[in-house]
């Protein structure tokens, strides 16, 4: 027999426990035997395994390579500089390795730092006496009491319950309060026993008792989270990009070394020196600085969602949320305030009233259509009736109650108006079969009765109502038919209709309509906007919700959501895949009536249709589809511990505008890196050019590779961050969304940054290599200068050729398409610190001794600088220009 | 023959040795319940256990024997194992950190026995009662004639229907290059080899169903499967190259008895010579 079904005695016996709890002694040794009562949802990340693995990406082998060539190098001919280099590399590697690592550490910190949030105390009954334990102490056999409020933390069976309403939404998708019995009806599994009480759900009123029979993951909220872990996801967009742009700059890099070596080996250079040529040529075309720029613009972008209420766990999402083509959004709490409010009263006198301010703390004006002498009293009285009837309070710190009986205590309060003082003596409490509730109260010698419910429950108990006149009067068919008609139309709104009687004896008959209320869940300030920002976006938003579809649709027209048509989750359920499929692609659709579980099956339906889905949730049964969807959002203050674990991304203010904002941002760093990319690529020709020339033509080495990495680790960062940090360009939610088969390092990419600015800025590294040369009486065809301080100064003028381009190519890299100067001067302060950074270095390597000693510089006169000017001048204008004429095209 | 229960009065020690009645009840073997007395002990814990064993193992006209042995637990039971024909030993396992530290059931599933020993980790303290679905995950077809046999027998005992679940490594890219008519065949074949054990339980009138699953994480997979369904009762095989564990990873054995969400048996044969 099931541990639900088993009477006292036997549960007890079975457990080995008893009505006054275990002993201390017992539950050290159940500690042992079961475990802590915690969920392990994932397997602990190893974070000495994750910092190794960024020593064995593609470029990380590359210049591990490069450095071990260059300790070969070093060894055969010593004293040439190539153990330097060689620890330079490797330099490299390791800051590039451990900043990526601390940034991915970062984010797994954030979100640790949101699940201790969670709470963890709990009432315990052991050894007779009632105590405060930590949750994650509980072990079967441990008596738990339950509160208004709290957080049930095993699974349990009632041993006493008062009233005790759950919500089980975490476990089943429902919020609507779930009654709990002593008796576990006809069910077979334990989800379906009355008497039973589960980890994870909240209890919404009342009080309880019972025993524990499953912890930690045997629970049945356990069991749901460890389906989370094993819905495995596509590696995200970014990703695939990182991977896509370090393999085409290794294949480049490795193809070049090796035509070079082939090349010096066969124009008789010797096997050393062709080796140093290859090695510099490879350094020259991997963009070392580029993986730690784009880490740390995605982490920047991170933290500016944070900031706007969106934590990201996993920095590769920021970069996909600009991909996003539907977003399928719960609506209580995301779409809607999550706050029920009493918007419309209804007299039984025939007049109506509707009240102002939203939620529970607002406060609210009431206004009358028409009245007289007598409303304002009955309304106190329909009020008063109300207050009466709840459980619900609201104070300063906390609200406590179901949200129905909260908005009537929010409306009372609205007027002023406080319970009277009066000696409850009955409670018959709501449930599913009975759809009303009431109080019964003394009042001296008076016995008052006071009740709400549904209308086709309550209506046909009332005999008479409260008429204008401030008497009760009987009431006809026709008052009848006029209070159904109203509820009608008010249902017709949308709202959840309640009717509110009173009576003068304990039993709930004879009453006295007193009149309705037409409470709903209003929608969230801004959502509107967001929703038709998202229109412009070209991003379809989807509602799902467990709600009627009355209601939903109701809420999707108030706040601008389109919809063809509403399927609910028993149509669903009826569908087969292709079908659904069909429908998704051709119309646009509600979901109404859904079950949490139906969600998985909608991603994968629109994810299969080719749509990038970005999916929110709440409860430990959404997280599937959280895995499941390119990005999951779970809700901060309202989602489980699990739907936090499985989401991307996590919502600190459960708001839907915060969705659209952290869209914007994946968009717009899309664009950046895009940006920075192209910024990078251009500064990788004037390292290449070099050395080509050197092998094809007489003249001396312009470039070492110690300047080659002072501008990929030094002076490229800093801008390419700024790059990263740009802020979203005008038309970006006016942009379709960025297609997924589109990739960062495109033709246009590589075009702009390689074969047009690239090629400005090797002409200007040569040029000014070349110039200060015959300026000071070199002649072609000398190879090897006489005066080692003029090819250093030659070198230098080279390095500073590529540094002033990069100057003025990060400041009209900060718009693709827009010119750089309608962007505002101080808009990217990070910019102008990058780039009075960059001045201060071309001036440290003319100028200070260490620089110069470890990046082969020497100091220039300014009468020599000149040549250097007009090239990034050409650069800016003639960038500037091209973006003039794609806009003219356009 | 016997069937031996390690008893210790502890919860998950008492549900251990309702499996090891059930067992021996299906074979008219002798249930022996077994403590070996230690300075910190509680006997009348333990003899109280042995009692209600007892009590349950007379429903079933089990005959049983009360055992005490002294000295080093897992020396005495094998010395007490090699001078009496044993089946198996059901001994319960704890979740104190660490399965594989220090305790009698990982000290035991090292040593060479000479029976079956089944290591029994308690997730569900009612399970035992309601036990109408068992699972058996194994990797493709590999399921020895002792497993099956251990297997089948509970299954037997309970009158449970009965899950063959195979599991076919393998890495993310193949799993997506894989198309659906490969997978046909792969499980196909593996069906075809399990042929001969679902003759046997047909024969048996045991319930099978064969399911197939193609991965690249066992342990998660098995785990999820098993939440997802409704068993209550599981049946892996023990291996005891599974005893350090792993530097970079938890040991696999370890993280499934650790996060399992049905009571789970680890099945160790006996050593054969």
């Amino acid at each position: 027999m099931q541990l639900f079904a088993l009477d006292r005695k036997d549960l007890f016996l079975r457990l080995k426990t008893s009505g006054n709890g275990l002993t201390a002694d017992q539950v050290a040794r159940r500690l042992v035997e079961f475990g802590p009562n915690e969920l392990a949802t994932a397997a602990k990340k190893n974070y000495l395994l994750a910092y190794l693995v960024q020593y064995i990406h593609f470029f990380a082998i590359v210049l591990e390579v490069a450095a071990i060539l260059s300790f070969v190098a070093d060894h055969y001919a010593p004293n040439e500089g190539s153990d330097v280099l060689g620890y330079a590399i490797l330099a490299a590697v390791l800051i590039n390795a451990t900043f990526t690592f601390w940034q991915e550490y970062r984010a797994d910190q954030a979100m640790e730092e949101l699940l201790k949030l969670m709470p963890t105390k709990v009432s315990l009954r052991r050894e007779g006496k009632i105590i405060a334990s930590m949750a994650h102490e509980i072990v079967p056999g441990d008596i738990i009491l339950l509160e208004e409020g709290d957080k049930v933390a095993a699974d349990g069976i009632l041993l006493e319950s008062n009233s005790l309403f759950l919500n089980l939404s975490s476990l089943n998708g429902e919020s609507a309060p779930v009654a709990r019995d002593l008796m576990p009806g006809e069910a077979k599994r334990p989800l379906d026993a009355k008497n039973m009480v589960f980890a994870g759900t909240t209890v919404l009123s009342g009080s309880g008792v019972a025993v524990a029979s499953a912890t930690g993951n045997a629970t049945e909220f356990g069991k749901i989270a460890s389906l989370t872990k094993n819905v495995r996801k596509a590696i995200t967009p970014m990703q695939r990009e990182i991977i896509h742009i370090t393999r085409t700059f290794t294949i480049i890099a490795l193809g070049m070394g090796c035509i070079f070596f082939a090349l010096g080996l066969f124009s008789g250079k010797g096997i050393m020196t062709a080796s140093i040529f290859a090695l510099a040529l490879i350094v020259a075309n991997v963009p070392e600085g580029l993986l730690p720029t784009i880490s740390l613009s995605l982490s920047l972008a991170s933290q500016r969602m944070a900031r706007r209420n969106a934590l990201i766990k996993n920095l590769d999402s920021v970069e996909t949320l600009g991909s996003v083509t539907v977003i399928c959004t719960d609506k209580t709490g995301t779409l809607t305030k999550n706050e029920m409010t009493l918007k419309l009263l209804w007299l039984a006198g025939g007049e109506e009233i509707s009240i102002s301010g939203e939620g529970y703390r607002e406060p609210g004006e009431f206004s009358f259509a028409q009245q007289n002498d007598s409303t304002e009293n009955r309304l106190v009285a329909l009020l008063t009736a109300g207050l009466l009837n709840c459980r619900a309070s609201i104070d300063e710190e906390s609200l406590r109650g179901d949200p129905t009986e909260l908005a009537i205590v929010a409306a009372a309060r609205k007027k002023g108006i406080a319970a009277p003082e009066m000696k409850k003596v009955q409670e018959n409490i709501f449930t599913s079969e009975r759809k009303m509730m009431s109080s019964v109260y003394q009042e001296g010698e008076t016995t008052w009765l006071f009740a709400k419910g549904a209308v086709e429950t309550l209506l046909p108990k009332c005999t008479t109502f409260l008429g204008s006149d401030g008497k009760e009067q009987p009431l006809s068919e026709a008052d009848r038919q006029a209070a159904l008609a109203r509820a009608d139309t008010f249902e017709g709104q949308a709202f959840r209709v309640l009717l509110i009687a009173r009576g003068k004896k304990a039993a709930e008959e004879e009453l006295t309509l007193l009149g309705l209320i037409a409470i709903m869940d209003l929608p969230r300030h801004g959502v509107a906007e967001a929703v038709a920002s998202c229109k412009t976006a070209g991003i379809r938003t989807m509602m799902i919700t467990g709600d009627n579809p009355r209601t939903a649709a109701a809420i999707a027209d108030q706040i601008g959501m389109a919809h063809d048509r509403v399927i609910t989750g028993p149509e669903l359920e009826s569908m087969g895949d292709e079908q659904l499929e069909e429908i998704l692609a051709s119309q646009t659709v509600l979901f109404a009536r859904m079950a949490s579980s139906q969600k998985l099956r909608i991603a994968t339906a629109l994810q299969n249709a080719g749509e990038v889905v970005a999916m929110t949730g709440d409860g430990v049964n959404d997280a599937p589809a959280l895995k499941k969807a390119d990005i999951g959002i779970a809700m901060g203050i309202s989602g489980s511990e699990v739907a936090k674990e499985a989401a991307d991304m996590v919502l600190l203010d459960d708001n839907f505008s915060s969705i659209v904002i952290a869209i914007e941002e994946g968009r717009t760093v899309y664009f950046n890196v895009k940006k920075f990319v192209t910024y990078v690529l251009a500064s990788n020709v004037p390292e290449i050019v070099p050395y080509i020339l050197q092998f094809f033509l007489k003249i001396p080495l312009p470039l070492s590779v110690i300047q080659i990495l002072s501008i990929d680790l030094g002076t490229d960062i800093l801008p390419g961050v700024a790059l990263g940090s740009e802020r979203p360009e005008k038309n970006i939610m006016n942009r379709p969304p960025v297609n997924r088969t589109e990739k960062i390092l495109d033709r246009e990419v590589f075009l702009r940054g390689y074969l047009f600015l690239g090629v400005i800025e090797a002409m200007a590294a040569m040029v000014a290599f070349v110039f200060f040369l015959q300026q000071h009486g070199w002649q072609y065809g000398t190879v090897v200068l006489a005066d080692p301080l003029l090819h250093r100064q030659a070198m230098t003028m080279t390095l500073l050729g590529a540094v002033t381009c990069q100057i003025f190519n990060g400041w009209t890299m900060r718009s693709w398409e827009f010119s750089a100067f309608s962007l505002g001067f101080f808009t990217n302060r990070l910019m102008l610190w990058a780039m009075a950074t960059e001045l201060i270095w071309v001036w440290a390597l003319l100028n200070v001794a260490p620089v110069q000693k470890v990046f082969n510089t020497a100091h220039v006169p300014l009468s020599d600088l000149w040549i250097l000017l007009p090239f990034p001048v050409l650069l800016l204008l003639s960038h500037e220009g091209y973006k003039w004429l794609r806009r003219r095209r356009k | 023959m016997k069937v031996i229960a390690a008893m210790n009065g502890l919860v998950s020690s008492d549900v251990a040795a309702l499996y090891a009645l059930r067992y021996a009840a299906l074979f008219g073997h002798t249930l022996c319940l077994l403590h070996v007395l230690n300075p910190a002990d509680r006997k009348e814990e333990v003899e109280m256990s042995m009692a209600e064993a007892e009590e349950a193992a007379s429903h079933y006209e089990v005959k049983t024997e009360r055992i005490f042995l002294t000295g080093e637990p897992d020396e005495a039971i094998r010395k007490y194992l090699a001078e009496n024909r044993t089946d198996t030993l059901f001994c319960s396992t704890r979740m104190h950190r660490s399965f594989f530290k220090n305790s009698l059931s990982e000290r035991l599933s090292r040593l060479s026995l000479p029976a079956n020993l089944a290591v029994v980790r308690v997730a569900h303290v009612n399970a035992v009662f309601v036990t109408e679905n068992i699972l058996i995950p194994i990797r493709e077809d590999r399921l020895s004639a002792q497993k099956f046999a251990f297997f089948s027998s509970l299954a037997k005992a309970f009158g449970a229907a009965t899950e063959i679940y195979s599991l076919h490594p393998t890495d993310r890219r193949r799993l997506a290059a894989m198309d659906t008519h490969t997978a046909r065949m792969l499980f196909q074949k593996i069906n075809t080899r399990l042929s001969h054990y679902a003759n046997i339980l047909k024969l048996l009138d045991i319930p099978l169903t064969i399911k197939h699953a193609m991965t690249d994480r066992e342990i998660d997979q098995i785990l999820h499967h098993a939440a997802r369904h409704d068993f209550q009762l599981m049946i892996i095989g023990g291996r005891r190259d599974y005893s350090f564990p792993g530097f970079f990873r938890e040991n696999p054995m370890e993280r499934l008895f650790w996060h399992t969400p049905v009571n789970t048996i680890a099945f160790y044969a006996r050593d054969k010579n």
